[in-house]
């Protein structure tokens, strides 16, 4: 008997196969950043074993790697707002900047208050500077239909000088030899818990999870803003206004980039430092991907990258793998998980010939 | 008598300064717009270009020869584009969210190669001599004319020619009609017996090697060296200037000018030492790209089937 494959598109994609692409792209992934480390020329078993105990190994090692992964909590559900709406928040980087910049701003001016004032004081500060900046891209998108992609990433590089400004001058004490504000006031910390650098805002991002994933479910704003992400033309016969959805979801999804901000400052650093975000809004956009647009598959997977940023400390003292190979991982797993998720949406079928 | 001799210096080398500017943008837009024209978005030009800068730069350091490192340059970018023809090509996938996956990957590979290759310690920066400029004889003699126009580098010339060849392939050439038949109505390309596909991966890797060239032109050019992050947001502004170019050569030429003008202009009021903070004048010109994408906003030549994946059946 004569037959043929021919590829067809699935009419429905079932979450265990999407889990599946997952999982294999996170093993196709570390099989192909392992040319990096034999790049390296280190032994990639002994590489992964490193990264593997730095990471997880210990409760210590726990913890640290639960610090890394709280901003990309943050930005990972940033780019889940912005996703589920079909808007492109390129911005989320400088977003998250703005955030950082309203916390050192209050904690400068106003240490004076007590503690349990300020701790509320500093998220709502971070959460309006990012809304503010996503507010630029989001009223020029609704209004004038100026591409979003474009304007959010152009205004990442305003905000990254404009932050540099402020570090080589304004807010740089000036005994300091490096780029940095002071050292903040203890009246301004968010708290630590488990006796390491684990902050408060670990647990914030958790709570911001669990809220956003009852507002996309279970609330009518969650449901506009799906629909317009899903089929805008549906969505404008319903009666929803898509501007104004648009609207709200990216000054959402800036806002919560912005309390990310936040927390790296108030419940890590104590001060604003060159270089506070490691490209965590570009992480954001790998973590929301492999969380399926999920705000509990962000937070897994925002741990997941944690332990992997964290894990890469221990790597490079180990075989001296060079920290930056994080940054690759990151592209060559953005790029399976892409081509993973999208092949899973095809199947082969065998077809019989009449002959 | 002396201020005037210097304001007519300082112009002189605004101008100059201004080609010289233009030149990695100009590249890597000429190369985005006729990828756009055959129908594809594609985002991931700022990281390609990173991936050029480097390719390049490592190539002329280790050869001595600076030609060589542009041509691996270009052949990087077409590489990685290929890359990017994968996922928009033969997996259909939403364009915007492959160019940032390809953008990633590129850049974060850059950022891990260049350590790689030359270490994290930073005791000794590796330089290559830049290329030198190129006057044209008896036309770089014209007073200010030649100095401004014809004074400058090989590279900078080839992208004004790509221009011209770019408008001409597309606008009196077959092959042309085609590509601009792809971007407006595949299903027409296709009923005539042309490969769809065949014609988006060819302008994948045409596009490619075009950020490549413009990438490679930093350290190769410009600076002689190579930072991270060296195209610091030039791959974003090619995207932001075809869109204001309406997604024509000569309007895309202009846009590429008028920001190589800003750029050139920040770094000049920086050279004579304004007391103004340096870093919000390098802020100026992306600002002033979001003013012209809003100016810019309608654009009546896009193309109309750009951005959507074209499946066969």
């Amino acid at each position: 008997m004569k037959y043929q494959f021919v590829v067809e598109r699935r009419q429905q994609v079932s979450l265990w196969l999407n889990l599946l692409a997952v999982a294999a792209a996170l093993i196709v992934g570390l099989l192909i950043s392992a040319v990096l480390i034999r790049g390296a020329g280190a032994n990639v078993l002994e590489s992964y074993k490193a990264l593997l105990e730095g990471a997880f190994g210990s409760k210590e090692a726990i913890l640290e790697s639960l610090v890394q992964a709280t901003p990309l909590i943050f930005t990972g559900l940033a780019m889940v707002v912005a996703f589920r709406s079909k808007v492109i928040n390129l911005g989320v980087e400088g977003q998250f900047l703005m955030g950082t910049m309203a916390a050192a701003w209050i904690s400068m001016n106003f240490s004076y208050l007590p503690n349990l004032v300020l701790i509320p004081l500093l998220a709502l500060g971070g959460m309006i500077a990012g809304a503010a900046l996503g507010f630029i891209p989001a009223i020029l998108k609704a209004r004038l239909e100026v591409n979003e992609v474009i304007s959010t990433v152009l205004l990442n590089y305003v905000v990254l000088y404009f932050l540099s400004y402020l570090l080589s001058g304004p807010w740089k004490p000036p005994y300091e030899w490096l780029m940095q504000t002071i050292r903040f006031e203890e009246s301004t910390y968010w708290p630590n818990f488990f006796e390491s650098r684990l902050h408060l805002g670990f647990f914030i991002g958790l709570v911001a999870a669990g809220f956003l994933l009852y507002l996309l479910q279970r609330t009518p704003f969650g449901f506009e803003l799906r629909s317009v992400g899903e089929n805008p033309v549906a969505a404008r016969y319903k009666g929803i206004k898509i501007e104004r959805i648009i609207i709200l979801a990216l000054l959402l999804s800036a806002a919560l980039a912005g309390l990310g901000g936040v927390g790296e400052v108030s419940g890590l650093h104590h001060r604003l430092i060159t270089g506070i975000s490691k490209g965590y809004g570009w992480t954001g956009i790998l973590i929301a991907l492999l969380g399926q647009l999920n705000p509990i598959g962000v937070v897994l997977a925002a741990i997941f990258f944690g332990g992997l940023i964290n894990g890469s400390v221990a790597m490079k003292i180990h075989t001296g793998v060079p920290i930056a190979v994080v940054e690759s991982i990151q592209g060559i797993l953005m790029f399976v998980l892409l081509s993973a998720q999208t092949m899973v949406h095809f199947k082969l079928r065998r077809i019989e010939d009449a002959e | 008598m002396l201020s005037e001799f210097l304001n007519a210096a300082f112009l002189v080398a605004l101008v100059a300064a201004t080609f010289r500017m233009v030149t990695p943008i100009l590249f890597t837009a000429i190369g985005l717009l006729v990828v756009n024209r055959g129908g594809i978005v594609d985002l991931s030009t700022e990281g390609v270009m990173l991936m050029g800068a480097l390719a390049g730069f490592t190539a002329a350091y280790y050869s001595g020869s600076l030609w060589l490192g542009v041509l691996v340059g270009a052949l990087t970018g077409g590489a990685i584009s290929l890359l990017t023809a994968f996922l928009v090509v033969i997996l259909k996938m939403n364009q915007s969210v492959s160019g940032i996956a390809i953008n990633m990957l590129a850049a974060g590979l850059s950022f891990y190669l260049f350590r790689l290759i030359y270490g994290s310690s930073g005791e000794t920066v590796p330089t290559v001599s830049t290329f030198d400029p190129l006057p044209i004889p008896l036309l770089s003699e014209i007073p200010v004319i030649g100095k401004v126009f014809f004074s400058q580098y090989a590279l900078t010339y080839l992208a004004f020619i790509m221009v011209v060849l770019v408008w001409a392939f597309l606008y009196k050439t077959k092959s042309g009609l085609v590509i601009r038949c792809t971007g407006d109505n595949p299903r027409t390309v296709d009923t005539k017996g042309i490969s769809v596909n065949l014609v988006h991966t060819a302008l994948l890797v045409f596009g490619g090697m075009m950020y490549g060239i413009g990438g490679a032109f930093l350290p190769l050019v410009a600076t002689g060296l190579y930072v991270p992050g060296i195209s610091a947001g030039r791959g974003w502004i090619a995207i932001a200037i075809v869109i204001f170019g309406n997604f024509r050569p000569f309007r895309v030429m202009f846009g590429a000018l008028l920001f190589g003008f800003l750029d050139a202009l920040q770094l000049q009021i920086q050279g004579i030492g304004i007391d103004f903070p340096y870093q919000l004048l390098i802020a100026l010109p992306y600002v002033l790209t979001i003013i012209v994408l809003i100016i810019g906003g309608k654009s009546s030549g896009k193309p109309l089937h750009l951005g959507i994946p074209y499946h066969r059946e």
